[in-house]
């Protein structure tokens, strides 16, 4: 499966900037179009007041009286302010040049459009021999009040990049860029306050799961979780309950299953014990009572470690837990004539864990120990400062099989010493394992077995 | 003594009835909890043992109701139940002792006579260990019935074991028997003591020994026993 983790903020910042950024990028295409628009736009009102202006002149000839055109101030100063304009105004009859308006003199006459495309940029020929060149102008005929036409002829040279340039310092710096980075800043920091807040809560009930130890009752608190966010809380709660449910169940049955099995059991070392002492079968009789006996503890122990009954709720010296669990077996050492000695360090070794599951993977593996070896061989118990219970013993070994094998259910060896029910190091592999350790067995170096049941120490 | 015994289980009530009343206790049965609350209120017990899973409710309930009226009968809970938390949830309700099934009958015996608090010698005890007795009343040990003198550190050692014979008794539960003289203890003392007191129980041929468990303590048991 594909692991893809993302940061919402970063996510947010990265989009906000992107969007910020197309936005200006769409309105300075959008203004320089504008300003070409506008540009038109001044040209064809320019247009219009000149046509307005034109009159008859005083009548000098006996045919019709010349057109004149005068340009008062105002109209003036707005030719002016149309930067690098060169204006023609013709009587449209006769191309009689009526005004020449050159912001750089020396544009020749006979300036003829051939196409206007896009709108406001035309193709000029300068002269007939001359190649056409695209500027950005207008020409136009228009009727004027003494009832002649004249043709209007503007160029105001190519759109040029400092054109654009100029505009973007003034128009996009001063004015637009402000505002965009007003409003993008503001809101980029608003969503990741929306974020945040709406994620606190998030925040505080991973808080509160962490803390819920297995088998508790509880629930997160749904109180101040954003609507999106409550299903998810919900279907967890939910989850939890049934968790619960099946916890509880199992621990009934865990229960009435210790009962059913225990009660006949002790019935039946009631009767063993009341009879006389010196019966020979009666010996017989208790070893099968103590065989069935702790044939169901293992069970109930297995049927714990699998149902998650076992909670990790105690710091415990593993030192002070091995000497208990040697001094219970120490009697069945004496009777076996072997010599038990405990390896421990001086400082106790603390770990984190379940008090009755740690205790009986030690008895299992000192148990192991003695069910595997010939009476009167010695069993050495080591405890290292690293959280390491070892059971070392002068039997057969692991005699071939894998140290893996060993701990699987039901995985016995040596048989010919072995009245187990086989679930003795399974059940040390899993309650390991269940404190985050691991389980090892090797050959010993001058003969027999080394078990070992590694756990991490509890953090201080 | 009498003895009042709760629990549903018929079979198991009946035999150890018998064997406790072999002990020398009577007992009385009670076979579900609204019995057991008619028997300790009609009749005054030396002690109570108690099944936890009964047909009408938990057991504990009759430990509730018991203690609220600060009756100070003990309680020796006999159960299915192993894990500690039952344990303890059942000590702390108030009762003395805890016990799990299935249990030999001497364990059930010792349990009692502790609770009970009464020395041993008044039930007619002395403990015996090979041919090593010892009497707890007078504080005196005999091999083959003749007396067997010790020097008194030795004689505090030998008690401390001889009262867990069979069972490990811990190195600093021995330095404290021996600190009880209030004498300064060199380091090896423990092992001189012990090593001295093992040559006189050969000497008298007691037909004990006294086994080492390095790291853990030391154990008085009968030979071959």
């Amino acid at each position: 499966m594909r692991r893809s983790r993302f940061s919402l903020i970063r996510r947010l910042i990265w989009q906000f900037s992107a969007v910020t950024l197309l936005a200006a990028a769409l309105t300075t295409l959008a203004y320089a179009l504008l300003k070409e628009i506008e540009l038109e736009y001044e040209l064809e009102d320019l247009a219009q007041q000149m046509a307005n202006r034109v009159r008859r002149g005083d009548s000098r000839g006996p045919t019709a009286p010349d057109l004149e055109l005068q340009l008062d101030e105002e109209l003036q100063g707005r030719i002016a302010a149309m930067n690098a304009l060169h204006l023609r105004v013709y009587e449209a009859a006769t191309r009689r040049l009526l005004l020449s308006y050159d912001h750089e003199a020396g544009l020749p006459d006979g300036v003829e459009a051939i196409r206007d495309w896009p709108p406001g940029i035309f193709t000029f020929t300068l002269g007939p021999s001359a190649s056409p060149i695209h500027e950005f102008g207008f020409i136009e005929e228009l009727p004027t009040p003494t009832g002649a036409w004249v043709r209007i002829v503007a160029r105001r040279g190519p759109p040029e990049l400092r054109d654009y340039i100029y505009w973007l310092s003034t128009e996009f710096a001063l004015e637009l860029g402000p505002v965009l980075a007003v409003v993008g800043v503001a809101s980029t920091i608003l969503a990741i306050l929306t974020v945040k807040r709406g994620f606190a809560p998030l925040a505080r009930i991973s808080a509160q799961a962490a803390t819920i130890a297995p088998g508790q009752a509880a629930c997160l608190d749904p109180a101040g979780m954003p609507e999106e966010i409550l299903p998810l809380v919900e279907a967890i709660n939910h989850l939890l309950n049934r968790l619960q449910d099946a916890l509880a169940q199992q621990r009934r049955f865990t229960a009435v299953a210790a009962h059913e099995l225990r009660t006949p059991l002790a019935a039946l070392r009631a009767r063993i014990d009341a009879l006389p002492p010196t019966l020979p079968q009666r010996q017989g009789l208790e070893a099968a009572i103590e065989r069935m006996a702790r044939l169901v503890d293992q069970l109930l122990a297995v049927s714990r470690l699998e149902g998650g009954l076992v909670l990790l709720d105690e710091d415990l010296d593993l030192c002070e837990l091995v000497q208990v669990v040697a001094a219970e077996l120490a009697p069945l050492a004496a009777r076996e004539d072997r010599e038990l000695t405990l390896d421990l360090p001086p400082h106790p070794v603390v770990v984190h864990g379940n008090r009755d599951a740690l205790a009986r993977a030690i008895a299992n593996l000192l148990d192991n120990a003695f069910r595997h070896t010939p009476r009167g061989t010695p069993v050495e118990v080591q405890v290292s400062e690293a959280g390491a219970v070892r059971v070392l013993d002068r039997g057969p070994g692991l005699s071939g099989h894998a140290p893996d094998q060993l701990f699987q259910p039901f995985a016995r060896y040596g048989r010919q010493h072995s009245h187990g029910a086989g679930l003795g190091l399974a059940i040390v592999r899993d309650v390991a394992r269940l404190h985050g350790g691991r389980v090892e067995a090797q050959d010993r170096p001058g003969g027999g077995a080394i078990f070992t049941m590694e756990l991490p120490l509890a953090h201080r | 003594m009498r003895l009042l015994f709760v629990e549903d289980d018929a079979d198991i009530a009946d035999a150890v009835r018998g064997n406790l009343e072999r002990s020398g206790f009577a007992v009385d049965l009670a076979y579900d909890l609204a019995e057991a609350i008619a028997a300790t209120e009609s009749q005054k017990y030396d002690l109570v043992l108690l099944d936890l899973g009964l047909p009408d409710g938990d057991g504990l309930a009759l430990v509730h109701r018991l203690r609220r009226r600060r009756d100070p009968v003990p309680i020796l809970v006999l159960t299915a139940r192993d894990a500690v938390s039952d344990r303890v949830s059942g000590l702390e309700s108030g009762a003395d002792d805890y016990l799990v099934k299935p249990f030999a009958h001497a364990e059930l015996v010792a349990r009692i006579r502790a609770l009970l608090r009464r020395p041993a010698q008044h039930l007619g005890d002395r403990i015996t260990v090979g041919r090593l007795a010892y009497d707890p009343g007078t504080g005196t040990f005999a091999v083959d019935g003749q007396p067997f003198e010790l020097p008194r550190r030795e004689r505090a050692l030998l008690e401390a074991l001889v009262r867990r014979a069979g069972w490990v008794v811990q190195r600093g539960t021995l330095e404290d028997a021996l600190w009880g003289f209030a004498e300064e203890i060199e380091s090896n003392t423990l092992e001189s003591h012990v090593s001295r007191l093992r040559r006189r129980l050969a000497q008298a041929d007691a037909g004990v020994e006294i086994r080492t468990f390095r790291g853990l303590g030391y154990m008085l048991r009968a030979i071959g026993g």
